[in-house]
């Protein structure tokens, strides 16, 4: 019995053992993106310490500043924008964003409905950064049972459970990054200071049918923060004139006007171009995506737009947020150290 | 279902757990539905192939014993040499029609080619069965052991089938003589830590040449082999070696797996590579290679043909016979038959200059016991082998001829300092990587060859280094193996946007 005994408690240690080596492995070869870096910071952040959320595509992460947020109006803002984020990814990144956060607001972008699938399955590397960052718990096995098991074709599926089928070969391209995390101040932004000239496109109004899909998703995602108490914010961020920009600004519409039926405040900022400010020539980054000067411009404006309309609480003279002036500071020297760059124009339009 | 497949990964734990869980009685049956289940992971139907092998040979069996009771003694030897040949043809029909019926109709053809006749315009829309050859030769060992009386007739047909699809080693061996596999079947095998943790370091050995070594290398002979016009003769004669080792790693690490998979469910399965490359001459080479397949061969074909008791030049018609029908066995092309002839003249040539060998030996004062001496009887012996191997792997033996054309004419040897190497689908980083992974495998060897058994002295060491060794050559595995969708960090360029 005592043979049994011993040997059952060396299993447990080795079972630990293999999951600690399996786990650092994994976390070791995990492909280290900004999607990747701004999830996992997330779940860093004091608890109940952010108040707006706001999800969406890569519009998103480029456009909307919290560390302009916080110091012009001191609200707690997170940015949970990735690469080419359809309405489903954004369903599930909501509902950790209210189950980590309990935040008062949810801000959603509308570019997002680009996506008649809701779930990106032409671009599963874009879906594997969402997933594989999220932590094990309620909302990935939900994400697990609706879209791997049910989406995905069989032989995908796998590595969607164990990343490390996808991700070994990665161990000959390692770097500092992939065990040292960058710009963790920026809650969620990507800092891109570079500047490419655009032109402004034309207004679009028309509406086109969304998907049942995005439909769908988009009605759980007002479901799930009316079920919370959560105030949900609908907008289409500006952006330049790119290949399909009338066809998917008809789809941004759509959205927008889904959300004025179930009386979801909403807005397109695309028609507030001149009251915002854009400049064309200095304030993106590429074809569709605002650069770091635009995104401070539009933040502002934006953060004017929400503290007129929702009582949003002013946290910058709370001791418990001290650190948050540290993130400005941070935030504010990056700028200061990598003024925009007019970089030459790309041929490639960038569909995120 | 492949060994070094995530479903195997979870079949086999829980085949293992049941397995002592269940009584005694049952476990042949729960053993046999488990493989059964195994094979038919890959293809069902062909299951029903297996199960009329096996119920053709239990039936020979059966015959063969009913035979012993006649007492005319010729009556009795007829009707046992007729179970036999029953078994024989039913099964070697079998085998001919899943494996070699387009390889006949090949070669028929390109007879009547030679001779102006019209072609026979037939083809054979078969998947060859998975593990085909190796229960068929399995269960027809079975036969004759019944008929050499070796073995006692198995009168439970359960425990038959399992002993003809035992999942551990029913697709690529080691080919068990019923002699041991089927005697054990009637044992019960109490859970014994020592022995499970065996054979779980055998098995982790054999995933390390497999999908660390074999697989990775793979990519590189293919290269290299696949677009032979484009190198030249050090390029060709890397991945000739690296093909010896390919072919060893995933024989030898798949056999590994299967011996250790038994050995964790208390069974005892025949060695089938034993340090093949350090063999001092090719006759030696073939006592350690693939020896579960030498041996049948020797104990089936090559006694029953008189062995090398008729004479020398009978013994040579049958070690050639011998050979060209094991090279058949390992593939239905003519670069399989040529390169089993090769091992064959090898091994008669070798006996034919053996004299002349000894002689000169002697004259040049050379010491056969010294290490210097031995050394290079292993290295004449490797490139001996490696080039009946480029046989093995090329498409054809026009293919094998350009092969060798080039890589005697095309001298590069600058390849080996320019970085070129790195070129053949296997990055420096990797083909590093791959290196010492090769001298690990080469020290285990070593130990082997000199009689220390690694894997036992690693079991005898206290828990926490067993368990940090394991984590270790299992992250080894799960980091460098060629698994899961090829890597290229192009693929992952787009993220940055």
């Amino acid at each position: 019995m005592k043979k049994y005994i011993r040997t059952g408690i060396w299993f447990i240690i080795f079972l630990i053992v293999s999951l600690f080596a399996y786990n650092g492995i994994t976390e070791m070869t995990r492909l280290k993106v900004r999607e990747d870096d701004a999830i996992r910071t997330f779940y860093k952040q004091e608890k109940d310490s952010i108040d707006v959320v706001f999800i969406g595509t890569s519009h998103v992460y480029h456009g909307i500043s919290p560390m302009d947020l916080w110091n012009e109006y001191g609200m707690t803002s997170y940015n949970l924008g990735t690469g080419s984020q359809g309405l489903a990814l954004s369903y599930y990144l909501t509902k950790e964003a209210i189950r980590t956060q309990h935040p008062s607001m949810i801000v959603l972008e509308s570019w997002g409905a680009r996506y008649p699938e809701s779930y990106q399955t032409s671009n599963l590397p874009r879906t594997h950064m969402v997933v594989d960052s999220l932590p094990l718990g309620k909302t990935k096995i939900e994400l697990y049972k609706d879209f791997v098991n049910q989406v995905l074709p069989k032989d995908e599926r796998l590595e969607f459970y164990f990343p490390i089928i996808r991700n070994h070969g990665r161990w000959q391209d390692l770097e500092l990054k992939d065990f040292k995390r960058t710009n963790e101040f920026a809650k969620g932004q990507t800092l891109s200071t570079g500047i490419r000239l655009q032109t402004e496109p034309p207004i679009v109004d028309e509406c086109t049918e969304l998907t049942d899909k995005n439909r769908h998703f988009l009605e759980k995602i007002i479901q799930l923060c009316n079920d919370n108490n959560t105030s949900l914010v609908i907008y289409t961020i500006p952006t330049a004139d790119f290949k399909h920009y009338a066809e998917y600004h008809k789809c941004a519409n759509s959205v927008i006007k889904m959300a004025e039926e179930y009386g979801i405040p909403a807005i397109d900022f695309e028609h507030y171009r001149s009251e915002i400010g854009i400049d064309y020539s200095l304030d993106f980054i590429d074809r569709e995506h605002l650069n770091t000067q635009g995104s401070t411009k539009f933040t502002l404006f934006f953060g004017q737009w929400l503290k007129g309309n929702f009582e949003i609480t002013d946290h910058r003279l709370e001791e418990r947020y001290n650190q948050w002036n540290t993130d400005y500071l941070y935030y504010y020297n990056y700028l200061c150290d990598n003024q925009g760059i007019a970089l030459e124009e790309r041929d490639e339009d960038i569909e995120n | 279902m492949l060994f070094n497949s995530f479903q195997f990964l979870c079949f086999f734990p829980l085949v293992c757990f049941l397995y002592y869980i269940i009584p005694f009685k049952y476990r042949h049956l729960f053993l046999l539905a488990a493989s059964y289940y195994f094979y038919m992971c890959w293809n069902p139907q062909y299951a029903l192939l297996m199960l009329t092998s096996t119920f053709i040979t239990y039936l020979s069996g059966l015959m063969i014993d009913r035979a012993e009771k006649i007492e005319e003694e010729i009556r009795r030897v007829r009707m046992k040499k007729l179970s036999v040949a029953f078994s024989f043809v039913i099964n070697l029909s079998i085998l001919c029609i899943f494996k070699y019926s387009n390889f006949l109709i090949d070669t028929i053809n390109r007879v009547f080619s030679y001779v102006h006749i019209q072609p026979v315009n037939v083809s054979f829309d078969i998947i060859l069965p998975v593990g085909i050859s190796f229960y068929t030769f399995q269960a027809l060992s079975y036969t004759v052991d019944v008929y050499r009386k070796d073995i006692y007739c198995e009168k439970n047909f359960f425990k038959y089938a399992l002993f003809v699809s035992f999942f551990p080693q029913l697709v690529a061996g080691p080919i068990e003589r019923s002699k041991n596999l089927l005697k054990q079947i009637h044992v019960k095998h109490d859970f014994r830590l020592e022995r499970v943790q065996y054979g779980l370091f055998q098995m982790l050995l054999g995933y390390f040449q497999k999908v660390v070594i074999s697989d990775n290398i793979s990519v590189f002979v293919d290269q290299a082999y696949d677009n032979y016009h484009q190198y030249g003769s050090i390029e060709l004669i890397i991945a000739t070696i690296f093909f010896a080792l390919q072919i060893y790693c995933d024989f030898g690490g798949y056999s590994n797996i299967a011996i250790g998979a038994a050995r964790v469910m208390g069974f005892d399965l025949m060695e089938n590579f034993n340090t093949p490359y350090f063999a001092d001459s090719v006759a030696d080479f073939w006592r350690r290679w693939h020896i579960s397949l030498s041996t049948w061969f020797r104990d089936y074909l090559y006694i029953p043909l008189g062995g090398n008791r008729k004479g020398r030049v009978r013994k040579y018609i049958n070690l050639m016979i011998v050979f060209m029908c094991s090279g058949l066995w390992h593939g239905a092309s003519w670069n399989y038959v040529v390169w089993g002839a090769i091992n064959g003249a090898y091994q008669v040539v070798g006996d034919i200059l053996k004299p002349v060998k000894t002689k000169i030996g002697k004259v040049l004062g050379s010491n056969p016991l010294s290490f210097g001496h031995k050394f290079l009887q292993v290295v004449v012996t490797f490139v001996l082998v490696d080039f009946s191997w480029i046989f093995f792997r090329a498409k054809g033996f026009a293919h094998a001829s350009k092969v060798i054309k080039r890589m005697l004419t095309e001298w590069d040897p600058w390849v080996l300092v320019d970085d070129s190497l790195f070129e053949l689908g296997i990055g420096a980083k990797p083909f590093h990587a791959i290196m010492v992974s090769i001298l690990v495998l080469f020290a285990f060897d070593i130990c082997k060859y000199l009689k220390v058994d690694v894997l036992k002295g690693m079991c005898r060491q206290d828990p926490w280094f067993k368990i940090v060794v394991a984590a270790f050559f299992a992250c080894w595995i799960l980091l460098l193996g060629s698994y899961g969708p090829e890597y290229s960090a192009a693929q992952f360029i787009y993220f940055q946007f």
